[in-house]
This record gives structure tokens, sequence and C-alpha cells, in this order.
């Protein structure tokens, strides 16, 4: 089953064709990669499908669903979660606040239930501390936990970010360079648990990587982009002896 | 009874100083910790005060007014905020500025709101409980301190022990992080801002029941000034810090207020003893905001303790409820 589709979607700042006419399928239950040279669009390409941005033109299906004309904060909910390249957490709130502000909460996300069912709001609020501990000892955060978020390392942070998501428990996840300043043990045990994540619960990521050992060893399917087009896709040794990709990376025309 | 004039004095001075915390903390939850930057806090003020007492000039039940003049203000907040929530923070409080302005001089103009003279504002309002007017000065005091303590505690139940109180943190810190996490940002800023309003009316109802009288340059945009001073002073995201700042800025006007009978005119005249009371309350801010830019107080960093002791206590019974209510 296909979680993700994007039908010709495209985007375009001033004169640059940052998104030009991308179709990508992400199946169910797969680690697929988002690899291409700086500025190729794959951010925007992200931020067009989770609804930061408007596309121009062209088609979001998540789970056979239309989310195009949905807001980022609704398509969040229906299970389609993202993280930003450069890292979005809160500043000023201990790492653990930041952890439990991320769950769906069917009586604290509301004002007015949290009154009217206090201690229901309660139990929602211990299963996320709960969940939060497990998260934070999985992600080497535990240690960490009362301190405020901004006093973190990058690498702590994208792990932060990782967990925030992850406290969403989303159908599919959509991660912007997750290990980037991540020391490669790390980094290794962090695909490890996406990797479980996939096998035992069904999930699926779509993950944008700079690191090609990562993408080589980790991911199922490749998409390469290029000045904002899909100009490969294919299973990690088919893409890497694809000269179009090595071109693109050298920056032959 | 004859109070001694020094605590008469006092009381007086009491009284404001609770009016304005009731406003800091009111400014505390939207700017503090919502990050909306309400500089028309004064108008809701207003909106409450002048609400009440031409509710009660018509010899209409002041509790009439004081429900009116919270549906205006929440009505009002919407109704400027809604276009404005989206917008970086900045034309937000331009626009809250402009939008509070337009209330004051519809006030100062329109008999029908701000009474047989606009000019010169509502006054002549009766005693409380047709009480004397000591026993008013004494009432009003307790009734505000029982107020104050009322609001602070509601407002640290939200942010201590509701999910809601943390987004609204979040927010503020980032709001994209907020929208990815799916919660509707503008949803929890509008409620947000609708509680803030509702207090900051209420502060203007009590004003009226206590002070008796209301004119249009109460609700100068200078007063939502004092009112940042305050909470910047005290420190953004702390109640209790906040409550600090109005006692000390409150205090320090009011002190000056008074010095002015006894040091001599040719000293220093009314104004420049204004003046200088201007003065020293914008060294004062100037210098805690080099040293301690988060205020005297910080914003308290909520902890896995704190966590803990909410979801213990909350099975606890009346006790544990009692606990819960008072931490912070
Ligand atoms: N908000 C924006 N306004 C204008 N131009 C933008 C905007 N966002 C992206 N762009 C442009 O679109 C192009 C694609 O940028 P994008 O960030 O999607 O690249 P990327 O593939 O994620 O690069 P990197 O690997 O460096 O993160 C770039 O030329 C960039 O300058
Ligand atoms: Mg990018």
């Amino acid at each position: 089953m296909d979680t993700l589709i994007t039908k010709r979607l495209s985007k375009n700042f001033g004169g640059i064709k940052a998104v030009d006419e991308v179709s990508i399928t992400v199946k169910k239950k797969t680690i697929t990669a988002l690899i291409g040279p700086n500025g190729s669009g794959k951010t925007t390409l992200f931020n067009l499908i989770s609804g930061f941005y408007e596309p121009d033109n062209g088609k979001v299906l998540f789970l056979n669903k239309d989310i195009t004309n949905l807001n980022s904060h609704q398509i969040a909910n229906q299970g389609l979660v993202r993280t930003f390249q450069i890292v979005k957490i809160f500043r000023n709130l201990s790492v653990l606040e930041n952890m439990l502000v991320a769950p769906k909460r069917d009586y604290g996300d509301s004002f007015i239930k949290t009154i009217t069912n206090f201690k229901k709001s309660i139990k929602e609020e211990k299963e996320a501390y709960d969940y939060t501990n497990d998260l934070l000892n999985l992600l080497e955060l535990s240690h960490l936990k009362d301190e405020y978020a901004g006093n973190l390392s990058g690498g702590q942070l994208k792990l932060l970010s990782l967990g925030l998501a992850l406290m969403r428990d989303p159908e599919i996840l959509l991660l912007d360079e997750p290990v980037a300043g991540v020391n490669p043990t790390l980094a290794n045990k962090i695909f490890d648990i996406l990797i479980n994540c996939r096998d035992n619960f069904n999930k699926t990521f779509f993950i944008i990587e700079h690191n090609m050992d990562v993408v080589l060893d980790f991911s199922d399917l490749i998409y390469v982009m290029n000045r904002g087009k899909i100009i490969a896709e294919g299973p990690p040794k088919e893409i890497f002896s694809n000269r179009g990709v090595i071109d693109a990376y050298l920056g032959v025309d | 009874m004859v109070l001694h004039p020094l605590v008469f004095l006092l009381l007086g001075i009491g009284t404001f100083i609770l009016i304005y915390a009731i406003l800091a903390l009111s400014l505390n939850l939207q700017q503090g910790y919502t990050g909306l930057p309400n500089f028309g806090l004064i108008g809701f003020y207003g909106i409450g005060a002048y609400a009440t007492a031409s509710m009660i000039v018509q010899g209409i039940n002041p509790i009439i007014g004081i429900i009116l003049g919270m549906i205006i203000a929440t009505v009002f907040g919407i109704a400027i905020t809604l276009p404005a929530i989206r917008i970086r923070e900045i034309y937000f409080a331009i626009i809250t500025i402009a939008a509070v302005e337009i209330i004051r001089i519809i006030i100062r103009n329109e008999k029908a709101i701000g009474g047989e003279y606009p000019q010169l504002g509502i006054f002549n309002i009766p005693l409380l409980f047709g009480l004397d007017y000591e026993m008013h000065k004494i009432v009003s005091f307790l009734l505000l301190m029982l107020v104050v303590i009322c609001i602070y505690l509601i407002l640290q139940f939200i942010i201590y022990s509701m999910p809601f109180g943390r987004v609204l943190k979040a927010i503020r810190e980032d709001e994209d992080a907020v929208k990815a996490l799916g919660k509707d940002p503008v949803r929890y800023k509008l409620i947000a801002f609708s509680i803030g309003a509702i207090i900051a009316s209420f502060a203007g109802s009590m004003w009226i029941l206590t002070q008796r009288a209301i004119t249009p340059d109460g609700i100068m945009p200078l007063w939502t000034f004092m009112i940042w001073i305050m909470v910047l002073l005290g420190g953004m995201g702390n109640n209790k810090g906040v409550i600090m700042g109005a006692i000390v800025i409150t205090g320090i006007q009011q002190i000056v207020h008074e010095l002015k009978f006894y040091i001599p005119t040719e000293l220093l005249d009314n104004n420049q003893i204004i003046s200088l009371t201007w003065t020293s309350i914008g060294i004062l801010i100037v210098v805690v905001l080099i040293f301690l830019p988060q205020g005297v107080i910080k914003e308290p960093k909520i902890c896995g303790n704190d966590v803990e002791k909410t979801i213990k206590n909350v099975n606890r019974g009346i006790k544990g409820w009692i606990r819960l209510l008072l931490r912070g």
C-alpha cells in the first residue's frame, strides 16, 4: 500500500523552480530516502507535503486522502509528522516539557475538556510521562531531562526533535537530516530504532539525508533530486551506480 | 469607626497595587506565557470599568455590568486579534495600541457610554454594599486581595497542571514546531488572549467598585506601558514576579504621590515630582534589564518532579488538590 503520494507537485520562488513537478510514492513500511545536492529542493518538498508551504500546482495524497489543502496542524493530526532541518524546539522549556507538548491528547488538547475531565487529563499526562521517559532513554537524553532544551548541543537537539515527533506516534515520519551532527554510533543506533519501528510497528519513514553511508545501509528506496526535479529512483545499489546521480553530485549538467 | 490616617493611606495604596497586580497577571498570561504582545491592555480594563460604571449609574446590578464587560472585552479582543494573530508580533503590538485608542476616543466623546460629560468620565459611584467610607476602604482592600489570590491560583493551575498552559509557552517559543505537532496555535492564542481580556476587564470592574470613578485619561496608553514595566521588572512568565513588579512600581508611584504633600514647592513643584517618579522608574527598569534580563524572578522551569507531583496529588483527594493549587 502507498502511504504517501505526490502528484506533479510544484513550487516556485520568484524565478526559481524549487520543486518542479515532483511525483513520488512512499510505500508503507519502508524507509525511503531523499537525497540531492544542496539547494535541490528537498526541504521545500517536505514543506509542501506537510502543509507549511502551499504548492503552486499538484497534489499530495496521504493514505489515499487528498491533504493538499489542509493546514500543517491538521496534516500532523492525521498522522503525518515532520521534523525540521534547522531544529525547531522550545528552548526555554525543559527537555521533559518539550516532550510533553507533543502527544495528541483527547482531553489535554482542549481547555474545556481538561477542566471538566481533569482526572482523565492527568491520566493522559501519566501515560505521556511514562512514554517520555522511555523515549528519552532510547535517545540517550535521560540525564538531560530537567535541562533547558536551549542548552543542548546540536546533535542532542536533533535527537530531541526526533523524540518530539516520535511522541506523536505518527503513521509516517518525514525527517529532514535527522542525524546531522549526531555521533556515528548513536546515528546507527537511531536508524536501528527506525528499522525496529518499521518492522514491528508498521511505520513508514521518508528521510532526507546527506550521509551516504547511512542511506546505503538503511534505506529501502532512494529518490534523487536535482534542481527541483526527481532525476532518479531505485534501491540503494542501483542509485549509487547511476551516472546521472554521480553527475548531479559533481555538478555536471 | 475612625481609622488611623496611616492605615487609611496604606489601604489606599494597597488597593491600587492589587488592581495593578490583576492587570499584570493578565499581561503575563498574554505576553509572558503566550508571547502575545498586547499593548492595548488598558483598553480591556476600560471596557470593564465603563460597562460596570454605566450599569451602576442606570441602577442596574453591577454584576450585570461586570459580565457585560467581560463579554464585550472577549468579543473585542477576538475581533482585533483574529486578523492580527497570524502576523508578526510587532504588527500585533501596533494593532492593539491602535484599536484601544479607538475605544478611548469613543468613550471620550460618546455620552451613551462615557456618561453625561464624557470628557470628565463617570463618577459618584455609590460605596460598596452601602457601607460608610472607611468600611468601604477596608472591604475594598479585602475583596481585591481575594480576587488577586483567586486569579493567581487559576493562572498557576493553568501553567502547572494543564497541558494547555504548556502549549502556550511552546507557542511563544516556536509556533512552527507547535503546528508540526498537530496543535493549532491560533486556537490556543485566541483562548489565552480572551482569558487575559476577561481578567483585564474584571480589573476595570473592580476599579469602579472600589475607586468609584473613571475618566477617559484612566485608559491612556501610558498605563499599559506601566503594566509592561511591572511585568518586565518582576519577571516575564512568573506570576509571583509580576505581582512583585506591581507592588514595587505602584508603591514607588504612590509613595512619591504622598511625598509631594511634604516637599516644599520651592524645592520641587508638582510636575517636577511626577517627572522624578517616571525618571526613577525608567532608571530602575533599565538597570534591572541589564543585570537581570529575565526580570527579578525567572520563569519557573518545570521538571520531572513537578510532573510527578501533579500525577500523584490528583489521586489524593482534597489534600492533593490543595497541594496542586498552592504550588509554584
Ligand atoms: N522560503 C523560501 N523563499 C525563497 N526561496 C526559497 C525558500 N525556501 C527555499 N528556497 C529556495 O529553493 C531552493 C531549494 O531549497 P531547499 O531548502 O528546498 O533545498 P535543500 O535541497 O533542502 O538543500 P539543503 O541540502 O542545503 O538543505 C533553493 O534555491 C532555495 O534558495
Ligand atoms: Mg534542506
